[in-house]
């Protein structure tokens, strides 16, 4: 007793759900596990229901068990067929929770027939593969020569593809050269027969090679999603454009193919250009180089014609005319730069002339100083060099006086000191 | 002129659109009415050498048909 009052206490602690919040957080765990999302389920369709072309409810099922599924009318509008009772289908979808009921649901996304689904499948898991390898990369997309002379054909010996592609390839350029191999396209073996013809082609002197068939079902087509074929096609040293069905289909060999073409018919267009064009382009380049010519010709004449007429050609002596103008225009130029430095130099001159005054001795004598040289005319700068009754000359600024020593006494200071 | 224009010596070594392309170039120097006089002319000559030789090409091909059979034997074969 005392025990499972506990219980309960414990339990109060814990959170309550209402009904509709279980749901949702159910709806949300489911949503958020990776490996339910997004995932293939094959089964076979019960208790189908599509009221008014809109949203579509059924079961999947399979011998034991089954589950609730949806088809929303959003995605369903895309199907390429009417889901039906029994229907054996393979779908693409997300797992998720109607919350109203509590329902766990698979939202289907896309929707194929059984046997088409597999090999869809098959078809997504070896496009994923070649592509990863690089088969598709555009380094290795050799270039569709643009005048083939020899064009190699892989389809059917009979049948409407053939016959559109040797109407048109004739439409367009009457003398190419055609070589056809004959190849089963569908069912068992046709993969093979398919590589073996490219081999063959490829190991000719062929420029061009088209692969291709008219349309027919996902079945029929298929031996152009073959790996093998799709390797024969990269490893082919000769360009191959791949034209497989109709425009809507896109087989392997249309991605791993030096280009796609959307039909045989258009393949043909693709490969051979139109005669009749090429020739009016050369035309057309022919009457342009003449043309062209011509007016460079007249261009010249003119030219020619326009130096002859002119005054240089008239009258001669003006080309002398201009030049002696020229030659005058210069001479002035020369005379007015010499001018300016003459002028320079004479102010130069000045200058130097009047610091040269301000140092001669004249300056100083004319404030009373004079010279004393002897009879030798020698400078006299001390009293040592002077004897009683020498003649000495005194030089003032206006004269010489001419005079004897009488006396000679030494300074007590030395003025030199 | 920036692009100076090279003639070659064996045009039959171009293929036709390369040929085409050539031809096109020279057109372009000539209309621009800047080429020395004799230059203009040896470039004609080597247009009309281009063109010459992209007529070929449409001729070479036979226009023939052959079926190449499982015993890779050639059969002439007209629809």
């Amino acid at each position: 007793m005392e025990q499972s009052k506990i219980d309960k206490e414990k339990d109060l602690d814990q959170k309550i759900y209402s009904v509709s919040g279980l749901n949702h957080y159910v709806k949300s765990l489911l949503e958020r596990e990776n490996e339910i999302q997004d995932v293939w389920v094959r089964g076979e369709i019960s208790n189908f229901k599509h009221h008014n072309g809109r949203h579509m409810y059924f079961v999947l099922k399979d011998d034991t068990s089954e589950i609730n599924s949806v088809m929303f009318s959003s995605k369903n509008r895309d199907l390429d067929f009417e889901p039906e009772e029994g229907m054996e289908v393979l779908c693409r979808g997300d797992i998720g929770l109607y919350i109203p009921r509590g329902q766990y649901q698979l939202v289907v996304k896309e929707m194929m027939v059984g046997g088409i689904g597999e090999l869809y499948l098959a078809y997504e898991k070896l496009k994923e593969k070649l592509s990863e390898e690089g088969l598709f990369g555009d380094e290795y997309k050799k270039k569709i020569p643009f005048l083939p002379q020899k064009v190699g054909i892989v389809t059917s010996g009979e049948g409407a593809a053939l016959r559109d592609m040797l109407r048109v390839l004739r439409e367009r350029f009457e003398n190419i050269d055609i070589f056809l191999v004959p190849t089963q396209v569908q069912g068992e073996g046709s993969a093979e027969k398919i590589v073996d013809s490219i081999q063959k082609l490829d190991s000719m002197e062929i420029d061009v090679i088209i692969i291709g068939r008219g349309g027919g079902s996902i079945e029929d087509l298929w031996s152009f999603n073959e790996e093998q074929v799709a390797r024969a096609i990269f490893k082919a040293e000769t360009p191959i454009v791949s034209a497989v069905g109709h425009e809507t289909d896109f087989l392997i060999s249309d991605f791993v193919a030096d280009a796609r073409a959307p039909t045989p018919t258009a393949a043909a267009e693709l490969v051979v250009p139109i005669k009749t064009e090429l020739k009016q382009k050369i035309m057309d380049q022919e009457r342009r180089s003449r043309t062209a010519l011509y007016n460079l010709i007249a261009n010249y004449r003119d030219k020619l014609k326009s130096l002859v007429d002119s005054p240089v050609f008239e009258k001669p002596e003006r080309i002398l005319e201009d030049r002696y103008q020229k030659l005058d225009e210069n001479i002035e130029r020369l005379g007015i730069t010499l001018d300016r430095y003459m002028e320079a130099y004479t102010r130069e001159l000045n200058g130097q002339k009047d610091r040269l005054k301000a140092l001669s001795p004249i300056q100083t004598m004319k404030r009373g100083y004079s010279i004393v040289m002897d009879e030798k005319d020698e400078v006299i700068t001390s009293v040592e060099e002077v004897n009683i009754e020498d003649i000495l000359k005194i030089n003032l600024t206006d004269g010489e006086i001419k005079a004897k020593a009488e006396e000679v006494e030494r300074c007590q200071k030395n003025l030199r000191k | 002129m920036p692009e100076e224009f090279e003639e070659i010596e064996d045009v039959k070594k171009l293929g036709f659109e390369e040929a085409l392309e050539r031809l096109e170039k020279i057109n372009k120097k000539l209309e621009r009415n800047k080429v020395p006089l004799e230059r203009a002319i040896e470039l004609y000559q080597h247009g009309i050498e281009l063109i010459e030789y992209c007529e070929e090409k449409l001729e070479e091909a036979e226009g023939k048909i052959k079926k190449i059979t499982e015993e890779n034997e050639e059969i002439n074969w007209e629809k």
